[in-house]
């Protein structure tokens, strides 16, 4: 507990710490990995369910709102205040290993040009994410359990329209591929709530490399960028009995942004 | 009374919803400032200030295509770009074409307020940088070519033919050359007009001859350049 809340106050520190003075080049740079960071969809990498099945689920990530200062002028950046990738994912507990189970999921989620409402500019947003997580589950006394999920999603986001000016024809592009670890607990519920339903937590730690590259076709330029960075997320839910799954977290990036995010699901069992 | 469980999950979501609402803030590199180099505005030399200055905030952009990263701003007109992060290019005595961009940089820095270097999204003087570079350049004598007070009371008329005769010649600055500036129309004119100034007070332009600013037509466009009423609106 303390170690969590140590790390907590961690993330919080560091995000509030300001900058030394900076060039053109180093704002611009720090907003496109910026753009691209708000399209990462880093998951929520909530433990395995029981029984074997398929969810919907859609993030919900309340954007930071970003500097958007390139030299002396104010440039527009790509992304919403509230942004969502609908997601399907199955999940699978097959086998067995020592005292644990070892169980298997993937997912996928896809946004659909014209699905998401960008602010300031007038472009059309397509995106879709993938993934697939091995988890270790190791059942503790009263019925809490140890997760222990090693992941990787790859995800993939196009904005296209006028972003540098109101007629202009602009691509922005960011590819994400992520590498995770994100050890938790699952604690019971039955006595606060009824049977069959738990409460999870957990803290994931995360690489992840993006491409970008924003295409400005009236200015002939193209500015492309690779940018590797730590990730770490504390998440929380619930994961209720009639197959219902509630989530909160808070995603933190060194030097690129903090912001908190839900997750709501619905897990269908067969 | 509340079990272990209960308060550990209380405890868990309580830390969750703490740093959701703190993290509600912007990005962390939201306060930064332009990026400032000291200068010696009492007498500003290119080894106390102005080098760094130059290179930081004129040769970073205007920098031979080869050198430059993946982050370059567009458009940057490559014969701007020679030599500027050296201290020759500022050297009075130098070559007349580094004379004629040296001239044209004080005009673009100091008196184009249409379309002023640096531009909008490149990083912006600050403190007593400007005062400094002012000062030097005008050390160096690429200061106003059009002194204050002047005027004139020629027309573009008064000078069409002469321009035409001695700019756009066929292969030079006329119309049907698309490699060069067109200058024979008024609006050729306006829209090079910083440039026109400035090669031709460096006596860089027309190429290859020496002396035609005291020549009677030379002088004749120049006035009429740097006073004509055609371009009240540019200054």
């Amino acid at each position: 507990m303390r170690f969590f809340v140590a790390a907590a106050a961690f993330l919080m520190f560091h995000a509030g710490q300001s900058r030394a003075e900076v060039t053109w080049e180093q704002q611009a740079e720090r907003l496109q990995n910026i753009s691209a960071t708000l399209l990462d969809g880093v998951p929520f990498a909530e433990p395995i369910a029981k029984t074997r099945g398929i969810e919907a689920s859609a993030a919900v990530s309340f954007l930071p709102k970003t500097n958007p200062t390139i030299g002396g002028k104010s440039e527009k950046v790509p992304s919403s205040p509230v942004h969502m990738v609908p997601t399907f994912k199955f999940d699978h507990r097959p086998s067995s290993i020592f005292s644990g189970n070892v169980g298997y999921e993937v997912w996928a989620g896809y946004l659909p040009s014209g699905g998401e409402k960008l602010v300031n500019i007038n472009a059309k947003l397509t995106q879709y994410l993938a993934g697939s997580a091995l988890d270790y589950v190791l059942a503790l006394d009263q019925g809490m359990a140890i997760h222990l999920p090693l992941g990787v999603q790859v995800s993939s986001a196009s904005v296209k329209g006028a972003i540098t000016a109101k007629d202009s024809n602009d691509s922005f592009t960011a590819a994400t591929s992520l590498f995770y670890f994100a050890p938790g607990i699952v604690l019971p519920l039955e006595a606060m709530l009824g049977p069959g339903e738990s409460a999870w937590f957990n803290l994931l730690l995360g690489s992840k490399t993006t491409s970008s590259d924003f295409k400005i076709p009236a200015d002939g330029t193209e500015f492309k960028l690779k940018d590797n960075r730590a990730v770490a997320q504390i998440a929380a839910g619930v994961s209720l009995a009639r197959g219902f799954e509630i989530g909160a977290g808070l995603l933190y990036v060194p030097e690129r942004l903090m912001m908190p995010r839900l997750r709501v699901g619905y897990h269908f069992a067969f | 009374m509340l079990s272990t469980a209960s308060i550990l999950i209380r405890s868990l979501f309580a830390v969750a919803l703490v740093g959701a609402l703190l993290g509600c803030s912007a990005d962390d590199l939201g306060d930064e400032k332009p990026i400032s180099v000291a200068v010696n505005a009492e007498s500003p030399t290119w080894g106390n200030g102005i080098g760094e200055l130059v290179n930081k905030k004129c040769a970073n952009c205007h920098m031979p295509v080869s050198a430059r990263g993946d982050f370059v701003p567009a458009n940057v007109p490559t014969r701007t770009i020679i030599n500027i992060g050296k201290e020759s290019f500022f050297d009075s005595a130098g070559a007349v074409q580094d004379k004629g961009y040296a001239m044209l940089a004080y005009r673009r820095i100091f008196q184009d307020p249409v379309n002023p270097m640096p531009k909008q999204f490149a990083t912006p003087f600050v403190g007593d940088e400007q005062l400094a570079l002012k000062k030097y350049l005008e050390t160096k004598g690429f200061g106003n070519q059009c002194p204050d007070g002047g005027s004139t009371q020629l027309t573009y008329s008064d000078v069409q033919e002469s321009i035409t005769s001695t700019c756009a010649l066929s292969g030079c600055h006329n119309s049907g050359n698309t490699l060069r500036k067109t200058l024979d129309n008024l609006d050729g004119l306006r829209g090079s007009w910083h440039a026109a100034i400035s090669y031709l007070a460096a006596g860089a332009m027309p190429q290859g001859t020496s002396g035609f600013l005291i020549t009677t037509k030379g002088a004749k466009i120049f006035e009429w350049l740097c006073y004509g009423e055609e371009f009240k609106d540019l200054k």
